[in-house]
């Protein structure tokens, strides 16, 4: 497909970007002792690209002949001479930059692939009946997997020549527990970019059943959380969200040149002395993140890119265009969900680096406050104010963890609340589990961290 | 330029989607499927960007999905594929068949017979279908014009995109279904800004079925939009306290609609997850509420003669007057619990919650303090009811008068206590982003915490 598309390309006059995406998707569903999904989905096509006087073209087209490919050019290029009469102000032509070439096969993609999905079902069907079965409280289980196969190739006439194939399985479990007129779910999600194993070896995977179950049947008469702002630690996960949500959305350049709260903020202080935040396609700390990736949808190689470091702004997320913007190098962000879809800045695995305080310090030295445990899902404003979910919280007094809370949702204004973190746990964990992140078209990311600890708002109850 | 030359990527019509399904029924059925259904979908669409305060990019897309449904043995597989060719017709069906090979056998799985639909005119429009990529800039750059109108007003993004839709279904029961529609959506998002002050973003959306009055209702959406986030200037937060807020129709459908779909769903009975399983003609909501799917509403985008497994849709009211007066079901539901299908595979279609005799501004007037609440930016618990989120272009009232925008304002409770604590509804309930038709409502019992 690589040469093919190269040959296309070598034709075309001006900037032109051809991406092959075929994505095979498979996914089961287990509930109740009988199997709700068992799909397998193939999906392909080409997304043409095209800088054509100063304006962006896009077409695509599931015929993977040169002849409609070539349609698909055209097409692309009246497009951008079209907008190109409305838009105000026009792109320049793209610095040139270190672009990838070659093929890559990430680990796990071969591996799974041959693994039957036979096996794979099987595996689901005894997680549910196990899980169904684990609790008297317990009225319904439901497991489900999904392993999404992803086969790519850029080519653009200015030297982007890459293939690259990955694997993303996920695994999901929720338990419904009842008790009292009351029910209540547990839920575990794990995802990661590799095999089976890999899958299986996530922090989550050893007491998935026990950990669902437990949070299920735990929270059954639990009382509501207190509303008002308060000292908490954020768990891993909680730690990815609020990396996620409310800083990395605030950071995209698409964003920061629409007015967001981080335009200007390069180079000031933003955040507590012991904040490092960044946003890798790699995997930094712990292996196998579930946005792993060598190269982004424009070709360009991946890298860690340190948004703030020691608590100071450093550096937003780019793709080529807002780099030539900002007169920097891309970082390797640009991303597309499937052929038809224009890459767009997106995330990747965004993380707060490790610090030296154990969790067992934390507790310990917190008088007062609440241990936030499991992300949910969560929204960020262009003010830097974010909510988001989270799964339960445990109530912390004189340095001990006590009883649970249900229905945690948490909110602050991104740069005051990490302006409050007093402490940075040193046991990393890549936690969002089965996590996806929306922005005009689906995104698969992960995120993560340490345990932190920090003042927050909780939206409980009066 | 001509649409006929820029968009048409892909030859897209009802018969040859037809076509395509019945042949892939066909090869499914010769390799051995007991029953099979296959869904064969067109999509020929053109949108236009906006990003940075500005337009980005036009693309182009043509999309055909060929979705294969198969039973064997009491067994159930399915697969989906977009590639062309007799191989990958061959390879769909292998696919669907080996996943129901080792899948569990349920004695309920089964296909619905063919029976009559009701047409649904009114959801093509040719001169949408054939809508030129230059007249589609035009409506663009009037919406974009509109929702720019104020110099404070900076827009994040938008979007306006022009769909023909085909879609094909055929069983091995002889069901046999085309339908086509065109619809033009469009979004934008934006926020306000000055040298001193950023406000929160606000976006809105809307669609329509036809091109007549479109340019008119998409300024009418960035009209909204100017007004909601202008309003938002100078916002503080508030006392926290626990009573009342009025609802927009927005936030109604976004804490409603979820936790009632789910209560009333045949696969949420059937799994014992319903806390309505057995409160068909009981009290369930305040008697001034009113809920009811009337799937033919072209007012809406969801409306359509029949559901994802080609039933027939009807009418269906599901709360009246409080009172809980109907499930929901597929075929496959309908078979575990003993009941029939009523045309809701996939979901409710078209909701519309009845007016009440108030207007807005009485609402506030009843109560002494409320805050109203436009957006809704939060998670809300379909199975406990529970919601917590923040209160998006909200503004505190006292006794009536409007005391100023709200920041940092977050808002808990239970959609199912709110439904028995609803104080008063709004009369003349508008279609809100072509999602549904709701009023505004006033509410009781929940906790505001300021911050």
């Amino acid at each position: 497909m690589r040469s093919f598309l190269e040959a296309i390309v070598a034709k075309q006059t001006g900037w032109v970007e051809l991406r092959y995406h075929r994505r095979l998707l498979n996914d089961f569903t287990v509930q109740k002792g009988r199997v709700d999904v068992a799909n397998s989905s193939v999906t392909g096509g080409i997304g043409v690209r095209v800088l054509e006087n100063g304006s962006w073209g896009f077409a695509s087209t599931v015929n993977l002949s040169a002849a409609a490919i070539e349609s698909a050019i055209e097409t692309a290029r009246a497009n951008a001479l079209e907008i190109s009469k409305i838009q105000a102000k026009k792109i320049p032509a793209l610095p040139r930059v270190t672009l990838g070439q070659g093929d890559i096969t990430l680990p796990g993609y071969d591996e799974l692939m041959s693994r039957p999905l036979e096996d794979k079902l099987s595996a689901m069907v005894s997680m549910e009946r196990e899980a169904a079965g684990s609790a008297s409280q317990i009225h319904t289980a439901m497991a489900s997997y999904r392993e999404i196969f992803e086969d790519k190739v850029v080519v653009t006439s200015d030297g982007a020549s890459i293939s690259q194939k990955l694997v993303r399985p996920e695994l999901r479990l929720v338990a419904y527990a009842s008790g009292d007129g009351e029910q209540n779910i547990g839920h575990t999600s794990l995802g990661v970019t590799g095999g089976w194993d890999c899958l299986f070896n996530h922090h989550k995977a050893g007491a998935i059943i026990e950990d669902t179950v437990r949070s299920a049947v735990d929270l059954l008469g639990a009382p509501h959380l207190p509303g008002g702002k308060t000292k908490v630690i954020l768990e891993p996960s909680v730690v990815g969200l609020l990396s996620h949500e409310a800083i990395g959305h605030t950071v995209e350049a698409d964003f920061v040149m629409s007015g967001s709260v981080a335009a200007g903020k390069i180079g000031k202080r933003v955040a507590s002395e012991l904040v490092t935040l960044c946003d890798s396609g790699a995997a930094e700390f712990g292996p196998t993140p579930g946005g792993l990736m060598a190269f982004d949808d424009e070709g360009v190689p991946t890298e860690n890119t340190v948004i703030i470091e020691d608590g100071v702004f450093k550096s937003y997320l780019h793709n080529r265009e807002s780099a030539a913007h900002f007169g920097v190098a891309p970082t390797g962000n640009a991303r597309a969900w499937l052929y038809h879809d224009e890459p767009l800045i997106r995330m990747r695995n965004t993380y707060i680096s490790p610090g030296t305080t154990s969790f067992e310090e934390m507790v310990a030295s917190t008088d007062e406050g609440f241990l936030l445990v499991g992300a949910g899902s969560g929204q960020a404003d262009a003010t830097g104010e974010f909510m988001f979910g989270t799964d339960y919280a445990v109530e912390i007094k004189n340095g001990k963890l006590g009883r649970k809370f249900k229905e945690a949702t948490i909110s602050g204004v991104a740069f005051d609340v990490l302006s409050t973190v007093d402490a940075v746990g040193s046991e990393f964990k890549w936690d969002l589990g089965a996590g996806y992140c929306g922005k005009w078209q689906p995104a698969k990311v992960d995120a993560g961290g340490p345990y932190v600890r920090c003042e927050i708002t909780l939206g409980g109850r009066q | 330029m001509s649409l006929s030359q820029t968009r048409r990527i892909s030859a897209i019509d009802e018969a040859g989607l037809l076509d395509r399904a019945s042949a892939l029924l066909q090869v499914a059925l010769e390799q051995g499927a007991d029953e099979a259904q296959v869904i064969s979908r067109g999509v020929e669409e053109t949108k236009v960007r906006y990003e940075k305060n500005d337009f980005t990019c036009t693309s182009t897309n043509g999309k055909l999905t060929l979705s294969l449904k198969v039973y064997k043995n009491g067994k159930k597989g399915t697969a989906t594929t977009n590639e062309l060719g007799v191989d990958a017709l061959a390879d769909t069906a292998r696919r669907a068949l080996s996943l129901a090979s080792f899948s569990i056998e349920d004695e309920h799985l089964s296909l619905p017979e063919n029976g009559i639909t009701t047409e649904v005119p009114g959801r093509y429009d040719s001169s949408l279908a054939e809508l030129g990529t230059d007249d589609l800039h035009a409506l663009a750059a009037e919406f974009i014009a509109a929702a720019s109108a104020d110099p404070r007003i900076s827009l994040d993004g938008g979007q306006v995109e022009v769909t023909k839709y085909c879609e094909a279904l055929v069983n091995s029961n002889g069901m046999s279904r085309t339908d086509a529609v065109t619809r033009l959506d469009w979004t934008v998002m934006g926020l306000g800004k000055t040298e001193t002050e950023t406000t929160s973003f606000d976006y809105l959306s809307d669609s329509t079925w036809s091109l007549a009055g479109a340019t008119e209702k998409a300024k009418e959406t960035a009209a909204k939009l100017v007004s909601n986030i202008l309003q938002s200037f100078g916002p503080r937060s508030c006392e926290s306290y626990k009573g009342h807020i009025v609802l927009s129709p927005a936030v109604v459908a976004d804490m409603f609609l979820g936790p009632i779909s789910y209560h009333v769903s045949g696969s949420s009975l059937m799994d014992g997850k319903s806390r309505w399983e057995a409160s068909l003609g009981e009290l369930v909501a305040s008697p001034s509420f009113t809920l009811v799917d009337s799937a033919h509403n072209v007012k809406l985008m969801g409306a359509t003669p029949y559901d994802a497994e080609g039933v027939a849709t009807k009418p269906t009211v599901i709360i009246e007057d409080g009172v809980l007066r109907a499930h929901l079901d597929s075929t496959y539901t309908a078979s575990r619990r003993g009941t029939s299908s009523t045309g809701h595979c996939g979901g409710m279609h078209t909701i519309e919650i009845t007016g009440g005799d108030s207007t807005r501004e009485e609402l506030l007037q009843s109560v002494d303090q409320a805050i109203l609440v436009e957006r809704f930016s939060g998670n809300v618990d379909p199975l406990t009811g529970d919601f917590s989120g923040f209160a998006k272009g909200s503004h505190f009232y006292k006794n009536g008068r409007h005391q100023h925008p709200l920041t940092e304002t977050m808002i808990a409770g239970n959609v199912f206590d709110l439904l028995k604590d609803i104080h008063g509804i709004s009369k003349d309930p508008k279609p809100h982003c072509g999602r549904f038709i709701a009023p505004w409502i006033l509410v009781g019992g929940v906790s505001v915490t300021g911050a």
